[in-house]
């Protein structure tokens, strides 16, 4: 197909509003003798876009504030959250999940979760099942950085995704995504190093080049 | 450009405007990333993230916006940009009505500027030479003076002849 429009290109977004309504005479006007922009409006009518279907994030159900089914349970689960504080050595706080990065700047750590289709972002809890990612917020430039992910809870510490080398920009994904199983607070930590791959060493909330999220299990595993 | 009727109602509910505007933005992401997989996923994502603070000023020219700035960033990873780049060689030839100096501006292009430029000139990049729009159409959609926009573009054909002359040397 020639490239060459008889004037100015009719924009696609301005085909695709004609497409909507068809209520931009100079768009009809224009492609009746222009075969290029013709061609395009033709391309826009004849694709065809399977929409996948759009899942309103979940709201959380009114539950009862109290059952007594949950007191073991429960009881065991903040015993294991215990354990994973004893373990990292203190609460992660709110601002725990940014870290300072030589070369970087402010880098801010966060998840996605994807849960039977439906992806949030402002959520911090977890069931069988769930797939989680990781992403990081920095400052666009010229660097790059090197992402190390691991998670931690009372049973130890799992690296699920290999190192990743990244660009600086708002919520890039670190490839690939896991999985967290038990009733256990866990604790998903990214090691971050502007120079190479960041060594695996036990990360702390509050390490340099360390941000920590906690994610908490939404019901303990039955007895 | 005058605005849509059939936009501004469905402008009230998001599964309304994700039904009348998905198609169009995913072809927008497809132009961009030349993949309609990852179009497809961009747009999704988009919605279901708006979809708790939807107002009715979420027009398609605001999304059409907020589609370049996603793209761009899935173009930042690297690890999105080589699946890309392999992916765009097995893809259909794009029209190239507005090229950069008798170049179509593709996935390739856009990966070896998004490093080099921030995002303002990377919108102006997309809506001109992706988008094909005028600079006149450009300006008003961003929201900037026609004398930004020729400057940026002063900027972006400075960068690609700097691209090209380390790419010769």
């Amino acid at each position: 197909m020639s490239a060459s429009c008889i004037s100015e290109p009719i924009s696609w977004l301005r085909l695709e509003r004609f497409v909507l309504d068809g209520r931009d005479a100079a768009v009809a006007i224009h492609v009746a003798s222009c075969a290029v922009c013709s061609a395009c409006l033709a391309e826009i009518r004849s694709d065809v876009v399977a929409l996948p279907p759009l899942v309103a994030p979940a709201t959380p159900e009114r539950k009862p504030w109290f059952n007594w089914r949950w007191v073991v349970p429960a009881m065991a689960a903040a015993a294991a959250a215990i354990v994973v504080l004893v373990i990292i050595g203190r609460e992660p706080t709110r601002h725990e999940h940014v870290a300072t990065i030589k070369g970087a700047g402010e880098v801010v750590v966060g998840v996605v979760r994807e849960r039977a289709g439906t992806i949030r972002r402002d959520v911090t809890t977890f069931l069988p099942g769930d797939r989680w990612k990781v992403v990081i917020t920095c400052a666009p430039g010229p660097s790059s950085l090197w992402v190390d992910v691991a998670v931690l809870d009372a049973a130890g510490i799992d690296y699920p995704l290999a190192p990743a080398q990244l660009s600086c920009g708002n919520e890039i994904v670190v490839p690939g995504a896991f999985e967290i199983t038990g009733s256990a607070v866990n604790v998903v930590c990214a090691r971050l190093d502007a120079d190479g791959i960041p060594v695996r060493e036990p990360p702390k909330p509050g390490d340099p080049g360390v941000a920590c999220i906690m994610l908490s299990p939404e019901r303990p595993a039955p007895p | 450009m005058e605005p849509a009727r059939k936009a501004d109602v469905a402008a009230q509910d998001p599964q309304g405007a994700y039904r009348s505007w998905g198609p169009a933005l995913i072809r927008k992401a497809d132009r961009i990333l030349r993949s309609r997989e990852d179009a497809v996923d961009v747009v999704h994502a988009l919605f279901a993230d708006l979809i708790p603070r939807w107002t009715t000023e979420m027009d398609l020219p605001y999304l059409y916006r907020a589609v370049t700035n996603r793209c761009l960033n899935v173009v930042r990873d690297r690890g999105n940009r080589a699946r890309l780049l392999e992916r765009e060689q097995s893809a259909a030839a794009p029209v190239g009505r507005v090229r950069l100096d008798d170049q179509i501006v593709g996935v390739g292009l856009i990966a070896a500027l998004v490093d080099r430029l921030d995002d303002a000139h990377m919108e102006v990049l997309v809506g001109r030479f992706v988008d094909d729009f005028t600079q006149e159409e450009l300006a008003e959609h961003l929201g900037l003076s026609r004398k930004t926009i020729g400057k940026r573009l002063d900027r972006i054909r400075d960068e690609v002849l700097k691209l090209r002359a380390e790419d010769a040397s």
